[in-house]
């Protein structure tokens, strides 16, 4: 109580002291230093002269000490003692400046608001147009095709469903009357577990959809990196291959991995919904005959050592026919330089880059990557691989992270004659 | 359509608070001189952080509302890369009609491709434009051009405003580029039935092969008419598989097959076709007669020619380079000469045939018949059979391969959308003009409304 009628006093006293000293000094001196100076007087005996100002206070105390002691002595009475002091980290600034300042400030807050409510919208917007798919169309051609084979491709759904049971989908894949539907993995969540990393939501979530495809037309289905972790325990690298089947360099068999157990393959197979383990199967469409490989060692370390013999006997048999590949990561395209891969590859896995920034493309990838594609990597859409198209699908799922500008997206490739 | 609305809204609040406050200024103007106009807008706060956040955030809002409206259009250019397009043709030299890139045909096509819902022909059709990329002057010599770049334009409406802007152009590129391969560029589709060889006598077997054969060869060398150097992916031109087509021909068909037939004469009914030859020699012969006929006629013509009419004519003329030369007419007997050529030959050929008949005739008459002989035929038949379907395959191939090369570079389609650029151009724009528009309200205020 007794600071604040202080300093109430103290503006009293500032006020008459400043109206004293325009009545006792020239115009010109009051105009350069009227504002520069505060009045404080706390005890009753000192009363110091806080200088603000921007000049030094030599030249203050030159103009106007004997003006502003006079004053104090006919304001506050006899027996003060008057002192001069700079206030500190103020006495530099002008009142334009402490205007500028406010101003500044108030200009920062004001874009920090609008930065806020900008991502606000941003996040807002992405998630609403997330929680549907686009369809991405692609068109390819190839010598060996007579008339337009229709592939749909559908990729890291990660358990998401698109309308009870993943019904608006499986109506959206019906209408596009595909030719042949492959799956590239990731199409349920691996999660951590005793015996298996996926639970019976899992296994349900994936006979239903398979159901759903295999009504429609062939369906593949090519195991990612969470189905492998879930099913296998382990990731499919050549080493813990190796120590895991036993085997070393010239002892390998492929069979073995592909003929380990696998409740998840025999549930999901019984619904038509066909499991490529790298093998291939070949189908007869509109009288062409499709040979489709599914990669399951994608991991560059095991490809070769544990698909290797299938995959070149895929390639090499029957070339007339028409060779898709099907594998969840992209990596082995970008290790491996091959004079043949098939006419079309399929992958997936890195979800287009999550975020797509305008110009400069896909933000990062799983692995770590900023920027992928302008590092030389195959994050998102077409590419051209030994001359021939590689598609890298955005995904579908839309719960794991915000997507940005990179809404979720079912891939439609066309094998046209020209 | 909302965001067209927002969009035009924005901008028209804007163009008011400007039009308004330019008003306020001009007329309150006359209340003061021109030295305190002046001083008002000398002093006037020009870094007002109310107004440029006030800015920053009308156009980050338009900004938004921009991108989705700029995202409903979008456009593709398509390029034709054939020779014949810079004469306005087809590439099977029909003409050119651009019209054709959104006809009923090809929109009806992509939306069956692309399954799209709630939206008929006609509507998306009035969503499409399609117009040259580079307009030239037909009345203008200088200027004429013939563009051989189209561009299709696509803005939706609101019958299509649910529809994927960018989906839709590339499904109308593709459809319309199926649609002109299918209709302008080369069949080659040379396959047939099989025929029945047992119901057939060993020389049609023969005659029938031989057309067959050449079939091949006249696609072959069709096909390398149009390109003699383009090379197959497994190293073979044209008219290298035409080289051995005929090679073929000429010693399994012509001496192989036909020397067995002939040298054993071998046949399935001897008297049936040696009278369907016989006939066919009284036919020939008949042909002959007239052949002969009309060469004694044109000979007999020729020396009542007189002397003085059988004189060459030259006439004065000029050629394109505009140098005169004297050029030869020519006259009626020239006329009767080459006629009279050609009944000679006809005659040589007529003579030809009905001896080779005879020839046949004598061999198959004479000759004994050797079941040996008839299952070496036999087998000949169908291994030459079996080649001739390789080499049309391997044509067909061919063929294909040069299409594929040629097509898809005949029609090259890029689809363009609205660019970051493009946007941040209009967001610039846009923020100037609010900015200019604000502070001149701001200003307006400055001025006394009386003198």
């Amino acid at each position: 109580m007794a600071i604040r009628k202080i300093f109430i006093e103290n503006d009293k006293y500032q006020e008459q002291i400043k109206e004293l000293f325009k009545e006792l000094t020239t115009p010109e001196v009051y105009e350069n230093w009227g504002d520069t100076f505060d009045i404080e007087c706390l005890d009753g005996k000192n009363v110091v002269i806080m200088y603000h100002g921007e000049e030094k206070i030599k030249k203050f105390k030159k103009e106007c000490k004997k003006t502003l002691v006079s004053c104090v002595i006919s304001v506050m009475g006899g027996g003060k003692k008057v002192k001069f002091s700079k206030k500190k980290g103020y006495n530099a600034l002008s009142p334009k400046t402490k205007k500028n300042i406010r101003t500044v400030k108030f200009f920062a807050l004001g874009m920090i608001f609008v930065c806020i409510a900008a991502a606000v919208i941003i996040i807002l917007f992405n998630y609403i147009g997330n929680r549907n798919f686009r369809e991405t169309f692609y068109s390819t051609s190839s010598l060996k095709v007579d008339s337009r084979i229709r592939i749909i491709q559908l990729s890291d759904l990660h358990s998401t469903s698109y309308g009870k049971n993943n019904s608006k989908l499986l109506k959206r894949v019906e209408e596009l009357k595909p030719d042949i539907i492959i799956c590239t993995g990731d199409l349920v969540d691996y999660k951590s577990g005793d015996t298996t990393g996926y639970t019976s939501e899992d296994i349900e979530y994936a006979v239903n959809f398979g159901e759903g495809l295999a009504k429609i037309a062939p369906s593949y289905y090519v195991y990612g990196n969470n189905e492998v972790e879930a099913i296998y325990q382990f990731p499919l690298n050549e080493d813990i291959l190796d120590s895991k089947l036993g085997f070393k360099e010239g002892t390998r068999d492929e069979n073995t991995l592909r003929e380990m157990e696998d409740v998840f393959e025999d549930r999901v197979e019984e619904t038509g919904l066909k499991i490529l383990k790298n093998e291939k199967d070949t189908i007869k469409v509109k009288n062409m005959t499709v040979d489709i490989y599914g990669v399951l060692t994608s991991n560059p370390s095991s490809f070769w050592s544990y698909s290797g013999q299938s995959f070149n006997s895929y390639i090499e048999e029957n070339p007339d026919n028409i060779k898709i590949t099907a594998v969840h990561e992209p990596f082995i395209f970008e290790e491996f330089q091959s004079e043949f891969w098939g006419d079309l590859m399929l992958c997936g896995h890195t979800h287009g880059g999550v975020v797509r920034v305008p110009v400069l493309g896909p933000l990062y990838t799983h692995e770590g990557i900023l920027f992928p594609e302008k590092r030389g990597y195959f994050a998102y859409g077409r590419h051209d691989v030994a001359g021939k198209p590689l598609i890298v699908s955005g995904g579908m799922e839309n719960k794991i992270i915000l997507r940005v500008n990179n809404q979720p997206e079912l891939v439609v490739v066309d094998i046209n004659k020209f | 359509m909302f965001t067209d609305i927002l969009q035009k809204l924005f901008v028209l609040a804007v163009a008011v608070i400007f039009l308004w406050s330019s008003a306020i200024i001009i007329l309150r103007a006359r209340n003061i001189n021109s030295t305190e106009r002046k001083q008002i807008f000398k002093t006037a706060e020009y870094f007002n952080a109310g107004i440029i956040l006030l800015c920053f955030v009308t156009t980050m809002i338009y900004g938004i509302v921009n991108h989705y409206e700029l995202k409903k259009s979008v456009y593709a250019v398509i390029s034709l890369n054939y020779s014949e397009a810079s004469q306005a043709q087809n590439s099977n030299g029909t003409r050119y009609n651009p019209a054709e890139i959104i006809c009923d045909e090809v929109v009806s096509k992509a939306i069956e491709k692309g399954a799209l819902k709630d939206v008929t022909v006609k509507q998306l059709k009035n969503c499409l434009s399609v117009y040259p990329c580079v307009q030239g002057n037909v009345d203008d010599e200088k200027n004429y051009h013939i563009s051989t770049e189209f561009a299709v334009e696509y803005h939706a409406s609101k019958h299509t405003d649910h529809l994927d802007s960018e989906n839709v152009i590339k499904l109308i590129t593709t459809a319309y580029k199926e649609y002109y391969i299918e209709k302008y560029t080369d069949n080659f589709k040379l396959d047939a039935d099989a025929p029945d060889f047992n119901s057939m006598e060993y020389m049609d077997i023969v005659a029938y092969l031989d057309k067959e054969a050449s079939a091949v060869l006249n696609y072959l060398y069709g096909m390398a008419e149009k390109n003699s150097s383009f090379v197959t992916s497994d190293g073979s031109t044209f008219n290298s598989i035409a080289g051995r087509v005929y090679q073929f021909k000429e010693t399994q068909i012509n001496q192989n097959l036909r020397s067995l037939v002939l040298q054993h004469g071998i046949v399935k009914d001897r008297d049936d076709y040696v009278d369907r030859l016989s006939y066919q020699n009284k036919n020939v012969d008949f042909d002959r007669q007239k052949n002969d006929a009309s060469y004694k006629l044109c000979n007999e013509a020729i020396d009542m020619y007189s002397e003085e009419m059988t004189r060459i004519v030259l006439v004065p003329t000029w050629d394109q380079g505009g140098k005169y030369y004297m050029g030869r007419t020519k006259v009626g007997i020239d006329e009767l000469s080459v006629l009279a050529t050609n009944y000679s030959n006809y005659v040589a050929s007529n003579e030809r045939e009905i001896m080779d008949n005879n020839l046949i005739i004598n061999k198959i008459s004479s000759g004994s018949q050797n079941p040996q002989a008839s299952q070496s035929a036999d087998a000949l038949i169908t291994s030459i059979y079996d080649d001739i379907k390789g080499f049309e395959k391997e044509a067909i191939k061919a063929g294909r391969e040069y299409s594929a090369h040629r097509m898809n570079q005949c029609i090259a389609v890029s689809i363009y959308g609205a660019s970051l650029m493009d946007e941040l151009k209009t967001l610039v724009l846009f923020a100037g003009f609010i900015y200019v528009a604000l502070m001149l309200k701001a200003i307006s205020k400055k001025f006394p409304k009386k003198a």
